[in-house]
């Protein structure tokens, strides 16, 4: 075990311009399709719902500690990602965005029941120390980073994102291991079938293909799709051996949430986010053109430059928003904030939908790219 | 110490440490509820579903004065907290009315709630004046063969609620 994990970390040693790159792209992510928590709402919300998990923060307190506290904390989260955005002091800031996310949803899930859009929360704070703020960030500019041919001057990120990757393999694993003990196994049941109809008629998830799934009477395919879910959540654990097999968890894993999406319509979009760290930038990135930026320096300031201005106009934009709808459960994303300029209700929904599609083609792209790759470099001989 | 500092904490067992972190997590999530958790839904239960499938529902209705009874959609009623978790608030009423008359402070809060709820039914319909809630949690029979979902709940738990 001591010889085969390190043999694992090595692989997940990412270019730390990349992870810089990374950074960024998380941050744009977010801004694009999710939006920012905002606990406001919860300086509202009555004690007499208050039922916070056994180990949870919010059990220190008796109670929800009113509107001060939620606005204050809605406020440091949104600074903290705005500084971990630009790249400023990213690991403690990275950090402290973490912190402060975890502290509010302990409060949003005291209602008796927790839900586990996690990866993305806890994500920075291993991508902050690996060193994703080195790169792209306002503090580079002063402090010019190590160029491409100062290999020495890089730390080696490799262990901070095979911890990620366990922690990615983990969950998975353990939503596999609950699964294998509760009966899916058992050929008599149809347990995928099952949770369908319990969502459908339970907790009213009508949409998307979920009527179609409804009316599936095949048991060898519900069979399929049970065996399936269990063997990719038992395996994702074991995959993280290496970061190819991993990546190839991760496509999977993909298409399985964006069918969970079709048939539950529970979009499980912290997962997504968490995967976007493992892109493969050999293959999107094939002359490696992007670590060179760091050496064109007007290039280089212009990207800063977008980040600054993306980031001035956001931050703007979400305190004037915090200030008129106090109670609002998010700060909207552009996407949820176009669909709502357009009357379009319930934009949110619509805005992670587009975030799966978006997942989905940039999946189908890689691959082409990679079988682009693949016969290329079989046809010109070296 | 030396040893600690050079193999332990410089990245040879961080993964060993963080997986037996992860591990411990796992086994104590079985026992209770923890937030942060890196234990995910394993949507258990699988039962046999060959001609008939029990799922849970809870529903929450409003009684008027002269009796009729309305279906209130828990959305709307919870409308300015998080809508996704409407079924779970029930669920958090339904225990807190068992204990409520026993613990002060719940007796208190419980007012509270009263009034929010008759504020919400007033937004609801304001025509009407309601005079309970009621909270019914139960099992619904779905027909896998015919796809058909019966009308009528069984093993019926119901909560009064009556808002003065």
């Amino acid at each position: 075990m001591t010889k085969l994990l390190p043999y694992a970390q090595n692989s997940y040693y990412i270019n730390a311009h990349y992870l810089g790159l990374t950074r960024v792209l998380y941050c744009v992510v977010i801004i694009s399709f999710i939006g920012l928590p905002s606990y406001t709402w919860l300086g509202g919300a009555l004690d007499y719902f208050f039922s916070p998990p056994t180990a949870s923060l919010a059990r220190i307190f008796h109670g929800f500690p009113g509107y001060p506290f939620f606005y204050a904390l809605t406020l440091l989260n949104v600074i903290f990602f705005f500084l971990m955005f630009l790249g400023f002091h990213a690991r403690w800031t990275s950090l402290l965005f973490s912190l402060t996310s975890i502290l509010g949803h302990n409060f949003w899930y005291s209602f008796g029941k927790i839900d586990h859009l996690l990866l993305w929360i806890i994500a920075p704070i291993f991508l902050g120390f690996a060193g994703w703020g080195d790169h792209f960030s306002v503090e580079s500019l002063s402090k010019r980073p190590p160029k491409l041919t100062d290999h020495n001057s890089q730390h080696n990120n490799s262990l901070l994102i095979f911890l990620l990757a366990m922690t990615i393999g983990f969950s998975m694993f353990t939503a596999g291991v609950q699964k294998l003990l509760s009966g899916w196994p058992n050929w008599h049941s149809e347990a995928v079938r099952f949770h369908l109809i319990k969502n459908y008629f339970s907790l009213d998830r009508e949409e998307l293909l979920s009527s179609w799934f409804l009316h599936i009477h095949n048991h060898i395919l519900w069979k399929v799709m049970d065996y399936s879910a269990l063997l990719l959540e038992l395996g994702f654990l074991f995959s993280i051996i290496h970061v190819r097999i991993f990546r190839s968890f991760i496509a999977v894993a993909v298409v399985f949430h964006f069918i969970v999406l079709l048939m539950y319509n529970i979009p499980f979009y912290s997962n997504i986010i968490a995967y976007m760290i493992f892109t493969d930038w050999e293959i999107l990135d094939p002359r490696a053109k992007i670590p060179r930026l760091i050496d064109n320096v007007k290039a280089y300031n212009s990207v800063i430059k977008i980040v600054v201005m993306i980031s001035l106009v956001f931050f703007c934009y979400w305190c004037v928003f915090l200030i008129n709808h106090a109670g609002s459960l998010s700060l909207p994303g552009f996407f949820e904030s176009v669909f709502n300029a357009f009357d379009i209700s319930d934009g949110y929904k619509f805005s992670l939908y587009l975030l799966f599609l978006s997942s989905m083609v940039f999946l189908i792209l890689m691959c082409f790219f990679k079988v682009r790759r693949k016969y290329s470099s079989r046809e010109v001989p070296t | 110490m030396k040893y600690l500092s050079t193999k332990l904490f410089k990245g040879k067992f961080i993964p060993l440490v963080y997986l037996c972190i992860l591990v411990v997590q796992f086994i104590l999530h079985r026992y209770i509820i923890i937030y942060p958790s890196l234990v995910f839904p394993g949507f258990t239960g699988a039962p046999k579903i060959d001609k008939e499938a029990i799922i849970p529902v809870v529903n929450l209705y409003a009684i008027s004065g002269n009796g009729q009874r309305m279906k209130l959609d828990k959305k709307d009623f919870f409308s300015n907290l998080y809508y996704k978790h409407v079924n779970y608030f029930l669920n958090v009423i339904l225990e807190n009315e068992k204990n409520y008359k026993n613990n002060p402070k719940l007796y208190s809060r419980r007012r509270d709630f009263i009034y929010f709820a008759q504020r919400q039914l007033r937004l609801m319909d304001p025509s009407k004046e309601f005079k309970v809630l009621l909270i019914e949690k139960g099992d619904m029979t779905y027909n896998t063969i015919e796809d058909k979902m019966k009308p009528e709940l069984t093993n019926v738990k119901s909560v009064f609620i009556s808002l003065p």
